[in-house]
């Protein structure tokens, strides 16, 4: 049961964070109509500072079904040739890039004269079932099936993937756990609202001087210390978006850094100490938090500094880390990581809206 | 030579013509050269306004501690300080601007050009590693509303060469022995800030990353002196054979 421990005992709490999944929160980033009065409602009660919670943005691999290709399977006519089969079939048609697969299945429909099938091949490999490379009284008329084309990582992957054929799996804790929306416990979401209340000050800050209402603070998760926080000032110059400005007070931190803020009182930072060791290298281990998704220069300007983990509040429309692109988790770039949305999404998406008038 | 992007929709009928083409790709060129020669990551930069350089740039990511500052970046920044000083929008020169550089800008500064509303980007080789003009992502020509304007691509220009330098740059001996700092690597970067010392190694370690954002250390075995051909330790596991591969200086050529 979550209790509310950021507000004294009384108060009535509405969110009860670790029941609501990942869709929900999509949902709620969706410009429904429906949901304002909600809002509006939760406001009241003071309570609505909590009623979020942090979906992982996740690769398409991981949130789309797995991807089914034809093959070729037969049924197994005489039971007792199986283990022959099998090795045969291994030495002429190995499943190496599809170790997941079972070779042999159950026979699924009830009063099948034979109890197995057996997969053949991938029909890419070849699109005739005579080119089987061998005959064997044991096998029956070959036939098409679908098969998933790489393991599945989610148990939702799995379930879906073992209807076509039978699949093994590896559970990966640490995605089913975030996947439930439980990877964070109370302590650690207090941690992220402190860090993006401070990313919204940030804003607000940059707001009183006529910029967009967007802030970000850059974190050392270990030191529990925020080393930058920068706010957008694309009035002046059109590339120092929020997170452009944190990764320069980051390198200024390090001794580095190209631009001034001295017109800037919200963009400031706060060297680590200099006995640390490892010293600090660009923002390698740090957590940004952000109160809108990164465009697309932000999300690579990101990848480049080796940033740990990315928290936004609110999705954006051109953003890079979820709505168009999935930069965190493109596959041919030399840096990955994880990211959230969703974080204090309903005082994010406040910001956005006063915006807008 | 190949023109990529949509003929139309972006900069109306400005284009550079062949000639100009030419003689700015040789300035970058020549200020590539330069750098290679100084010890510098060899990529050259030019932003032409005008039949006049109204920004240049070099990477300087080394110096400012900021991996954002490659020579792209650096050069829109001498862009803007041009337009202040001249009192002029950025806006309308830019509407007239090219930009001419030696390999393939990078995500990046692929979106940091559409948000300067640049129409025209002349550029020499590929980069297979973070190219943002359709090597890695088309970020030149995707529907991005709230990210400036799209712009035309021409590729291929001397781009053999270019490749060469970059080559040449990532094959060097390492120039300072055990302190071998030049952090950029093919617009990457690799770590410093391991403090340990591998005497069997003048490189330093390299954090490679294990696809779930785990770091995990890996000491070359041996200093790839032409990472070209350079083969990696036999080595047991598929893992390790990976992290090997995935260093720093081989990043490019592989």
């Amino acid at each position: 049961m979550f209790t509310c421990q950021f507000w004294g005992p009384g108060q009535k709490c509405l969110g009860t964070p670790a029941l609501e999944g990942p869709q929900t929160s999509m949902l709620a980033m969706e410009d429904d109509p429906g949901l304002v009065p909600e809002r509006k409602r939760w406001k009241g009660s003071g309570c609505d500072i909590d009623s979020w919670d942090a979906s992982p943005v996740l690769s398409d691999e991981i949130s789309q079904d797995v991807e089914l290709i034809d093959a070729f399977a037969a049924p197994i006519l005489d039971k007792k040739r199986t283990s022959k089969l099998v090795q045969t079939l291994n030495t002429l048609h190995p499943l190496t890039d599809r170790t997941h697969l079972k070779r042999v299945r159950p026979c699924k429909t009830k009063g099948s004269p034979h109890a197995l099938e057996i997969l053949l091949f991938p029909i890419d490999d070849a699109k005739d079932p005579e080119a089987l490379g061998f005959s064997d009284p044991g096998l029956g008329r070959p036939f098409v099936v679908k098969i998933p084309s790489r393991p599945p990582l989610t148990r939702t992957q799995f379930e879906s993937a073992s209807k076509h054929w039978p699949t093994s799996f590896h559970e990966d804790k640490q995605v089913t756990v975030a996947l439930r929306g439980e990877l964070f416990d109370a302590k650690q979401k207090a941690k992220m609202r402190n860090y993006m209340m401070s990313a919204i000050d940030a804003a607000n800050e940059g707001k009183k001087q006529n910029m967009e209402a967007v802030g970000a603070v850059i974190v050392d998760p270990n030191l529990d210390k925020i080393i930058a926080t920068g706010h957008d000032c694309r009035k002046n110059h059109p590339l120092q978006h929020a997170v452009m400005t944190c990764i320069d007070l980051v390198a200024r931190s390090q001794g580095g850094g190209c631009y001034s803020y001295g017109k800037h009182p919200g963009c400031k930072f706060d060297p680590p100490d200099s006995d640390i060791v490892p010293q600090p290298y660009i923002c390698t281990g740090y957590d940004l938090y952000v109160t809108r998704e990164p465009c697309v220069l932000c999300a690579m300007a990101l990848v480049h500094s080796r940033i740990g983990r990315v928290f936004y509040g609110t999705g954006s429309g051109d953003g890079a880390l979820g709505t168009k692109f999935k930069i965190h988790a493109q596959k041919d770039l030399n840096h990955r990581f994880d990211v959230f949305k969703g974080v204090l999404a309903e005082q994010c998406k406040d910001l956005e809206q006063w915006e807008r008038k | 030579r190949t023109i990529m992007g949509p003929a139309d929709g972006c900069g109306e009928s400005f284009y550079p013509s062949d000639e100009e083409i030419q003689k700015w790709m040789d300035k970058a060129f020549d200020m590539a050269k330069d750098a290679l020669e100084n010890g510098e990551v060899p990529v050259g930069c030019l932003l032409i306004y005008n039949n006049e350089v109204i920004g240049k740039g070099r990477n300087e990511v080394n110096e400012t501690k900021n991996a954002t500052r490659h020579a792209e970046m650096v050069a829109l920044d001498e862009l803007r300080d041009w337009c202040k000083l001249k009192g002029l929008e950025i806006k309308t020169v830019c509407d007239k601007t090219v930009l001419y550089v030696t390999v393939e800008p990078c995500i990046m500064c692929a979106a940091a050009l559409r948000l300067f509303n640049l129409p025209v980007v002349v550029y020499g080789c590929r980069n297979d590693r973070f190219g943002g003009c359709g090597s890695v992502l088309d970020i030149s020509s995707a529907h991005l509303p709230q990210t400036g304007t799209i712009f035309k691509c021409v590729a291929g220009h001397r781009a053999e060469e270019a490749v060469e330098m970059l080559k040449t740059f990532y094959k060097q001996e390492n120039p300072n022995g055990n302190t071998f700092d030049s952090t950029y690597c093919s617009y990457g970067l690799i770590s410093t800030s391991c403090t340990q010392t591998h005497s069997h190694s003048p490189w330093p370690p390299v954090h490679v990353f294990s696809g779930r954002g785990k770091p995990m250390q890996t000491p070359h075995r041996k200093a790839p002196s032409r990472c070209r051909t350079w083969d990696p330790p036999a080595v047991k596991h598929k893992r390790h054979r990976a992290a090997t591969y995935g260093i720093c200086c081989c990043i490019w050529l592989l």
